[in-house]
Parts: C-alpha cells; structure tokens; sequence
C-alpha cells in the first residue's frame, strides 16, 4: 500500500500529542523533584508525602501517549495493513492531536508549580498534606478536558 | 534549557529552607529562654534548637561570642551550599569583608592585632585579606575596595583621623553592594539593598543629630543610593525627628518614625534600631512564598542572623542579670 501525505500527517499528529505532553511532564515532574529531594534532603521520613505529589504532573505525559497510540491505531498501524488516508484525513488527526499536545504542555509545567509549592505544606505542616494534593490535582481538570477532547475527536469524529 | 535546570535548583533549595525553617525559635521558646532559672538552662534550650554551644561554658561572654560566631559560619556555609546563584548572597558577606579591612587598616595603625574582632563570613578570607593590605597587593580585591584601602591609608596619612577609614570603607562597601544588585538584575535584592540604605541613612540622621554635630558631617556619612533623597536629610537636620516625620509622611518609613519618636526624644536609639531591624525583617517575610527564586532563601538568612542577634541579647542579657521584662522588651520580632 502506498504511504500517501495523509499518513505522514496523522503520525506528525501522534507525534505531537507524545512530544509535547511528555516534555511538559518532564519538566513539571523536575521541578517538583527538585522541591522533593530538598525536604526529604531535611527530613528523609517525608518521602512518602512528597512521592504523590511529585508523580501528579506525570499525567500530562500518559494522555499525550494513549492519544498518540489511538491515533496510530486507527490508522491501522497495528494491524497488518495500513488505512488509506486522504490529505484531509490526515490533517484531522493532526488537528485532533493539538488539545493534547498544547494544554498537556502547559498545564504540566503550571502543575508543577503548584505541586513545587504544595511540597512546600508537607515541608511546614506535614499533616495538611492531603490538601496540597487537592490543590494541585485541580490543575489535573484542564489537561483531562484536553485528552477528552483530542479522544473524542480521534475515535468519534474523523470517519474512516 | 538552562532555566530549566534553575526552576529546579530553586525548587530544591527553597524547599530545604522551608523544612530548616521550622527550627527557627519563635517567640515562645525565646520567651521561655528568658524566664530559664540559670544560664545553663537557657544554653541547653539552645542546644536542642540544634545551636552548638558547649555546656561547661556558661557564664563567659567570649566563649557564647564564639559559639554565635560559629553559627553565623554555619548559615553562611548552608547558603553557599544550597543557593543556586551564591553570588547574589555575596552582597550580604560583602560587609563582612568591609568590617575586617576596617578591623586590619586601624590595627595597622595602633600597632597591635584585634584578630577577635575578625568575622569569618566574608568573601575574602580574612587570614588572606590580612596579607592583602600588609604587603599591599590588592589586585584580586574589586575595583571599589582598592581604592578604598588606597584612599583610607592616603587620607590617613595626612589625618591621623581613624574615622575617617570607617567613612571610606562605609561608603565603598555601599556603592559596591548597590552595584552587585543591580548586576543581579533581581528587583527584591535592589529594593532591599535600599532599604537597607534608607534606614542606615535614618539612623545616621538620627545620631548625628542627637550627637549635635553638624549637616557637613552627616553629609560625610550619608550613604548613596537609598530611596530617601540625601538632600532632604541634610535640610531637615535641624528640625530633628519631628522633621524628618514631616518629610518622610505617607512613605513607608512614616510608621517606623513615629514608633520610635518618643524614646528618640530622650535621647534612646535602641528603639529605632530594633523597629528598623524588625521593618527589614517584616519586608524579607512578605516575599517568603515565592518558590523559584531567591527571595525565600535570603529571608531565611535575615531570620536566622535576627535569631542570633535574638539569641545574643538574652545570652548578655542573663549573664548581666538584666530583669526579664527587660530582655523581652529589647527581643526583635521573629520570622516564624
């Protein structure tokens, strides 16, 4: 089967979602290290409190993934042949990859930032830790709106 | 890609400060280090708050002068391990080294060493400081202190005057540390550094006018680049207090000013000194809950470095049988 332009831009599309998600995890989960190892450097029976926070701007990363692995599979790479896709096929997965890959990015650093700070409570009242989860859990809301919308747009939305 | 690794520095250190923090005594403890029946009380209280004094060593002054000594190495040591950027702190080490050349330039000349009054927290290492002026080679000095010692031991020359090299260095010391904060392009390290200048310059308006000495000697202490223009200061000389109350309303010193009038006005300096200490401090604590930058960390250092000063007021204070009333009255505000 021949490889047409529409495939070359439903795996950009994929490759968005895992780059961007994922980079913007990387550095959200960094920052939140950092503040991590400087209380558990203080106080090493921390670590417990600290570890859930830091994961929490993980997330971004796995939506960008699952996004970019349901993309790749509708477009048959899993299966023996790929489907024939035409240019304007391709540019829906491709658009369809952007909600993942723009607010996965975003809100994983500005998640960071506010796990970096909830670290700080763990460091100053360890017992109203659970509350900096709360905290920086809500920033989780937006980038799980994002993978909704990137999934309903790949799965519903763009007819094979 | 570099400012990604300095959000994480920062995170890293900001977040030890904050668990180091909780050491800090509060007014409580300070309180119960007060009313503690002897001095050996008091020192073991200091010791669980992780202060290493040495409990034989109660009622010596110089022995709790060293051990305080000891922490202020052991704060200074922490920041430059944990900071991210060191050299924004060295404006706060700076003065160290200013205070040791004033220490080696007059022991030169009274012919005898006061290494005891030697601090050990400044940029340059006060043994390697020493060789500097002896045998004059200040080429690794920055440019403002050369010519700093270079002007002290040429004015003195001709004066004989001591003051005159606490003069030189103050000044050069100031325009030295104002340019470290610029150079670190950091707006919360410039406007403390004004502050700071702003309420030195208060204090020397303060004094001089309760020394009675003239406007052209204020004029010689004066430091530049405060917030408060010098001009003001020198007009209002004259008028005392009530003037500078005047020329300073609905600015942010107007409240310190009339806390500390009435004490002033018999002839007290301590109130002021201790309201303008706790004014630095109030301002560090307002800036505390960043948490990417270097605010937290230097707010740390003011509070650590006023919990000494805290600590040494009691210490004196119990060794010289002052009242407890007394002693809390004189205890500057805490940081937790």
């Amino acid at each position: 089967m021949e490889i047409t332009l529409g495939h070359a831009l439903a795996f950009a599309g994929a490759a968005l979602a895992a780059i961007f998600a994922g980079l913007g995890s990387a550095r959200g989960v960094a920052n939140a290290g950092g503040a991590a190892a400087g209380v558990v450097t203080e106080d090493p029976s921390k670590f417990g409190q600290v570890l859930p926070l830091q994961i929490l701007p993980g997330t971004q990363g796995l939506y960008g993934l699952i996004t970019a692995f349901l993309i790749l599979q509708k477009i048959g790479m899993f299966s023996s042949e790929l489907v024939p896709l035409t240019t304007h096929q391709g540019l829906l997965f491709l658009a369809a990859s952007l909600p993942i890959a723009v607010i996965g990015f975003f809100s994983a650093i500005l998640q960071g930032k506010v796990a970096v700070a909830s670290i700080g409570i763990v460091a100053k009242r360890p017992k109203e830790f659970s509350k900096g989860i709360v905290l920086t859990a809500m920033v989780e809301t937006f980038a799980v709106f994002a993978v909704l919308a990137s999934l309903l747009m790949v799965l519903f939305g763009i007819k094979l | 890609m570099i400012s990604l690794s300095y959000d994480t520095e920062y995170a890293y250190a900001v977040a030890r400060i904050q668990v180091i923090e909780n050491k800090l005594l509060n007014k409580d403890s300070l309180y119960r280090m007060v009313d503690a029946r002897t001095i050996d009380e008091a020192v073991k209280m200091l010791q669980e708050s992780g202060y290493s004094f040495k409990s034989s060593s109660n009622n010596d002054p110089y022995e709790i002068e060293e051990s305080l000594k000891l922490e202020y190495k052991r704060l200074y040591d922490l920041m430059a391990e944990i900071a991210p950027e060191p050299e924004v702190f060295k404006i706060f080490r700076l003065k160290n080294d200013y205070h040791n050349l004033k220490v080696i330039i007059k022991s030169e000349y009274k012919g005898y060493a006061q290494d005891e009054l030697l601090l050990d927290t400044s940029t340059i290492p006060y043994s390697e400081l020493k060789l500097m002026v002896r045998d004059r080679k200040l080429d690794d000095m920055s440019e403002e202190m050369r010519n700093a010692v270079l002007d002290c031991v040429e004015t003195f020359n001709k004066t004989s005057d001591p003051q005159v090299i606490d003069l030189i260095l103050d000044r050069a010391a100031a325009i030295e540390a104002i340019n470290i904060a610029r150079a670190s392009k950091k707006r919360f390290i410039i406007e403390l550094n004004k502050i700071i200048i702003d309420l030195t310059n208060i204090s020397s308006f303060l004094r001089v006018r309760l020394m009675g000495k003239t406007g052209d000697f204020l004029g010689n202490v004066l430091l530049p680049g405060g917030k408060v223009n010098q001009d003001l200061l020198l007009e209002n000389l004259e008028k005392g207090i009530n003037g500078l109350m005047e020329v300073l309303a609905s600015t942010e010193y107007e409240k310190l000013l009339i806390s500390s009038a009435e004490s002033y006005e018999k002839g007290i300096m301590s109130t002021y000194e201790k309201l303008s200490d706790n004014y630095i401090l109030d301002f560090v604590k307002k800036h505390k809950y960043s948490v990417f930058d270097v605010e937290p960390l230097v707010g740390y250092l003011f509070a650590k470095e006023n919990e000494i000063r805290n600590v040494r007021i009691i210490m004196t204070g119990k060794i010289n049988n002052i009242p407890g009333e007394i002693i809390k009255e004189r205890l500057r505000e805490t940081y937790v």
